[in-house]
């Protein structure tokens, strides 16, 4: 045997063992993925159901102009994200709430919401660079949705009507409203029922 | 005419293009054969994804099963051959054009969730640009198989066949790293 026919089997050996290698590591990601619970906002008790119409609301912007929260939305979506400027969480959030605007832009419209003092939002906004977001403070709008521990988020659909709602404390919960709005589930705590119940029928 | 030096003999630019179509026709050949394996391994699977996504009515769904594995045998077989080559090449090309213009179908109805039953793991995302990309690749180089051994193939090598195995290993992890689920876009902080 050459030495070349000898170091192209070495090579294609090697090739063969790194493949292996690469799958093996793909279907333990993909073990991961289907044991690990997925991290969702957690919906806490609240005044209106997931799927109900959301009450349009017509509330003045901290930049004077007018902004509407629920109704129809001609296409698109919109996520209330009440946040308040002594959050420290709320603070931590904000990154992934630019990406999310960015990212999401097709089909999706974010308001921040608040209560209280609004010099002390306008510092709050100028301060992280948040003037891009409509930003609304109202203590009526937080009572609507139930709002009693901050971030929270509110996912409205196109159709106005309620999709998903939770604290958001991380990136993943965040993310987890706009994949309950895909997979048609409110919440985390509907999502492992209906895993439990998926497992017990299919006899895992 | 180029060549390329190999040790101490001068391989030709023919040689060349023989040797790499036997390595493509093997490779192309084991996935085949690895598939109809897969058929027959998760039978009722394959004659639901015949119904679901193919589209064929129940009493044939079997039947037209059982038709794609026994091509994808034939093809595989064939192509091993040095002298069938071309005839399996393009068994296998229709074979892979046939799965293709069905991805394309189910694409333009809107079906995107449907099980294509064309990963060797559960299907766990959406029909996209990945599946289309590669059973065009897919099709083009058994097309390419079939022109080049025209005028007749090389005989497969054993480390031809270790090479095929090999490029199987890593159309598999690529398989496997595809279905997982995606990130959302815009992760990057």
């Amino acid at each position: 045997m050459s030495f070349v026919i000898a170091s192209q089997i070495a090579l294609w050996l090697a090739v063969l063992v790194l493949g292996v290698i690469c799958i093996a590591l793909a279907r333990q990601i993909g073990v991961l993925h289907q044991r690990i619970a997925p991290a969702g906002a957690l919906s806490l008790r609240q005044p209106l159901k997931l799927g109900e119409p959301t009450p349009e609301m017509s509330l003045n912007g901290l930049d004077g102009a007018t902004v509407r929260i629920g109704g129809v939305r001609g296409g698109r979506s919109q996520l209330v994200l009440f946040v308040s400027p002594d959050c420290t969480v709320c603070e931590a959030l904000l990154p992934a709430v630019r990406s999310a605007q960015g990212a999401e832009r097709q089909w999706l419209d974010i308001v921040l919401a608040s209560d209280g003092d609004p010099v002390e939002h306008r510092e709050f906004v100028r301060e992280k660079g948040l003037g891009k977001f409509p930003y609304v403070i109202s203590e009526h709008l937080g009572r609507t949705f139930g709002v009693a521990k901050l971030p929270y988020a509110v996912l409205i659909d196109e159709a106005g009507k309620l999709t998903a709602t939770g604290l958001v404390n991380t990136r993943e919960h965040l993310e987890s409203l706009f994949v309950a709005k895909e997979q048609g589930v409110g919440n985390i705590q509907q999502f492992l029922r209906s895993s439990d119940q998926r497992r017990v029928s299919s006899g895992e | 005419m180029m060549a390329v030096l190999s040790g101490t003999a001068a391989v030709s630019a023919q040689d060349v293009d023989r040797i790499l179509t036997a390595q493509l026709a093997a490779f192309i050949a084991l996935l085949l054969a690895a598939s109809a394996v897969h058929k027959w391994l998760r039978w009722e699977h394959t004659v639901e994804v015949a119904r679901e996504f193919a589209g064929i009515p129940r009493p044939a769904a079997s039947a037209a099963a059982l038709a794609a594995g026994l091509a994808e045998c034939g093809a595989a077989g064939l192509m091993f051959s040095s002298g069938e080559r071309m005839l399996g090449a393009l068994l296998a090309a229709a074979v892979l054009t046939l799965y293709l213009a069905l991805i394309v179908r189910a694409l333009m109805a809107g079906r995107r969730n449907v099980d294509c039953g064309c990963s060797f793991g559960a299907p766990r995302h959406a029909l996209g640009t990945f599946e289309l990309a590669r059973n065009a690749v897919l099709a083009i180089m058994a097309l390419w198989v079939a022109v080049a051994s025209a005028r007749g193939g090389a005989p497969i090598a054993a480390s031809q066949i270790l090479g095929a195995a090999a490029l199987l290993a890593s159309y598999a992890a690529l398989d496997q790293l595809m279905g997982l689920q995606p990130m959302r876009t815009g992760a990057v902080l």
